[in-house]
């Protein structure tokens, strides 16, 4: 990812943001309560296992799910598995964050596939955990839905098909270039491009 | 191949976050520390409890061979890792950061090394009774043992 440049002085209102923060840890999802109570949130919603989450994405709309990587009932990327695909709108559409520990690249893909929004390894400063916000507030990545994923668009980069690969969307570009259309540019005529010229305002 | 279909949502996060008044980030970031320094006592103090669970799983865990019985190993010193590493007490948090890789090891089908695990375990419960003392020569015994049996990948 790259680090979005932060303007400290910028604001955000989280204080009417419905937060759920998901995960078995006590003293874990203390921290984080405490950390999205500081943001401004005015009261983060607490789930201590994956079956009570999966009864408030049921009753309340939901505005940004923090979900920690293990909830005692199921594995954090697991519950969003099933968040994605639940059908539940708008909240299957919801921003997640997956928090994880011990962060192996396996998990990263899982949770990653399981349509996180963003994975965040632990320990999470509030300083991270901010910026990865502001980068969840600038997210243009369309949805994707598919037999075998439902979440954000995992291209983060439009870098096309995998290769040699036709693609499946309607804006992929085939591998074939195909023959040129118009002639060559001159030499002289690619220089003309790059030159400065004065410009009048 | 799978139709995949493709469409554009509404970023209600933005469209909150945007709405006139609330913190800047300076701020926001700053409550946030605040904060999460506030609670550090109470969940330090917890450090303690959740390494005697460590011992009280590896002690159930023993002697049944199925990954799913190391889970709660796994799972509280996860969350050991956590906390640690919040506030900063970074020996403890690489001595449980060492244990969830020896679990996962074992979680992934090779044997489970009970002299590691047991190793591990006791050094987690002197770390997270506040001792510092004598932090660097445990953190090395783990560091040995942990390259012993689970060398990185």
């Amino acid at each position: 990812m790259s680090t979005l440049p932060l303007r400290r002085d910028e604001r955000v209102n989280l204080s009417t943001c419905e937060v759920m923060i998901v995960g078995a840890d006590p003293e874990g999802m203390e921290i984080l309560a405490q950390m999205f109570a500081g943001f401004g949130v005015h009261t983060p919603r607490r789930c201590h296992n994956g079956e009570e989450a999966m009864a408030v994405a049921g009753e309340r709309e939901l505005n940004l799910v923090v979900v920690d990587s293990a909830l005692g009932d199921m594995a954090g990327h697991d519950f969003i598995s099933w968040l994605r695909r639940s059908g539940v709108a708008p909240n299957c559409h919801v921003p997640v964050i997956l928090v994880t520990g011990h962060t192996k690249p396996s998990q990263i893909f899982k949770g990653r596939d399981a349509g996180a929004s963003f994975v965040v390894r632990k320990p999470v400063p509030p300083l991270v955990m901010m910026q990865r916000i502001i980068w969840l507030l600038n997210d243009q990545r369309p949805f994707v839905s598919s037999t075998n994923y439902s979440g954000p668009d995992r291209r983060v980069r439009a870098i096309g098909p995998p290769v040699g690969m036709k693609g499946r969307r309607h804006d992929d570009l085939s591998i074939e270039v195909g023959a040129a259309k118009t002639p060559n540019l001159e030499q002289d005529e690619i220089d003309a491009l790059f030159s400065p010229k004065a410009a009048v305002l | 191949m799978s139709t995949a279909r493709v469409f554009r949502i509404e970023n209600r996060l933005a469209k909150i976050a945007r709405t006139a008044g609330g913190k800047t980030i300076d701020e926001a970031v700053r409550s946030a520390e605040t904060r999460v320094a506030s609670v550090r006592d109470r969940c330090v103090a917890a450090l303690a409890g959740k390494a005697e669970q460590l011992a009280a799983h590896a002690q159930s865990a023993r002697g049944r061979t199925s990954g799913t019985s190391i889970d709660g190993l796994y799972d509280v010193s996860n969350a050991i890792f956590g906390v640690a590493g919040v506030y900063g007490l970074d020996a403890l948090a690489e001595a449980a950061c060492s244990l969830c890789d020896l679990v996962d090891r074992c979680r992934s089908g090779e044997d489970i090394n009970w002299s590691a695990i047991d190793v591990h375990v006791d050094g987690i419960r002197l770390l997270a009774t506040g001792e510092t003392e004598g932090s660097e020569s445990i953190m090395a015994g783990l560091r040995r043992v942990r390259a012993r049996f689970a060398p990185p990948a």
